[in-house]
């Protein structure tokens, strides 16, 4: 799921606003998580910068096992159209890095909860979202081996920096 | 890279963009949703947006483990990301949104890479996998002309 970088003024204490996106929405529901943004007011810095690189780290484990799933599931297409499609999806869900891949992308889901209860949603989301960029080319080159060339290195520094800017 | 590849990433960018939006046009008719009030989730889910939404959501992971299947990760993610660039220029053109000069560098920027990492290959091919192939084809002739493997 894209995170959305996008800027949204601080609405009033009890005052839900109106969610413009899914962060504003997440930022209000995650508030229901009550006294932890108290009981952390003097570390704010650091539980936010904690709870991004849980984010980055969570969707990069998720994103990386997804990846070595499917390719141990072969190519979807080429499969549904030899084994028909019922296959494919039996070969997908008998996949047990798929399902944690899932749990990864689930915790990746909650830590942005806890992220925004502390921080800023104009700094939360598109630090994790570029962080991300940048860790998934890392942990692509180094656990799945993918040639990441430097035509990949600028593109994702490109996008990190891009969807950074957005924010702004 | 064929017609249909394109078209799969064309769906992983388009169904996270349609469903986010969705889900959020949706969740602003619902409001919040208290940690006190946890069942209210449950009606935020009967709202019509929230379905589709969701159903959108599903349709963007589907693509994108259909993506992830024959095209590397650093390939799919840089790929995918016009979605951002697409919300932006929804929220000029549609919303009527201001769009900051900081910000048009930002779609520049994102474009840019998207542009880069196209140019590329989508797939890193590995030895081990293409001599795993390689055996795959030649027991296949070897079945197809009736010699014993």
């Amino acid at each position: 799921m894209l995170l959305r970088a996008k800027a949204c003024p601080e609405p009033a204490e009890g005052d839900p606003g109106e969610p413009r996106d899914v962060s504003r929405f997440l930022r209000h529901y995650s508030r229901a998580f009550g006294s932890l943004p108290y009981r952390c007011a003097t570390m704010k810095d650091f539980c936010t910068w904690s709870a991004i690189f849980a984010i980055v780290f969570a969707s990069v484990v998720g994103d990386v096992l997804l990846s070595h799933a499917m390719k141990q599931v072969g190519d979807v297409g080429d499969l549904r159209r030899r084994a028909g499609l019922a296959t494919v999806i039996a070969r997908t869900l008998s996949n047990s890095n798929f399902f944690f891949a899932l749990a990864s992308m689930a915790a990746s889901f909650f830590s942005l909860l806890f992220a925004l209860s502390w921080g800023d949603v104009s700094l939360v989301a598109p630090a994790a979202a570029s962080l991300t960029f940048i860790a998934n080319a890392f942990a692509a080159k180094i656990f799945l081996h993918e040639r990441v060339d430097r035509r990949r290195w600028i593109a994702a520094s490109l996008v990190a920096a891009g969807v950074a800017l957005l924010a702004g | 890279m064929n017609f249909r590849k394109y078209l799969v990433l064309a769906g992983v960018t388009m169904f996270a963009v349609a469903g986010d939006s969705m889900l959020s046009h949706g969740m602003k008719q619902v409001g919040s949703i208290s940690i006190h009030h946890l069942s209210s989730v449950f009606s935020a889910v009967a709202n019509p947006w929230v379905t589709i939404g969701i159903l959108f959501l599903l349709g963007f992971f589907a693509t994108y483990t259909n993506a992830l299947s024959w095209a590397d990760l650093t390939y799919v993610m840089p790929a995918t990301a016009l979605g951002y660039v697409l919300l932006a220029l929804v929220a000029r053109f549609v919303l009527h949104e201001h769009i900051s000069p900081m910000r048009w560098v930002g779609i520049a920027l994102i474009t840019a890479g998207v542009g880069f990492v196209a140019g590329g290959p989508a797939l890193t091919e590995h030895p081990l996998g293409e001599a795993a192939k390689l055996a795959e084809k030649t027991q296949a002739a070897a079945v197809a002309t009736g010699v014993e493997s």
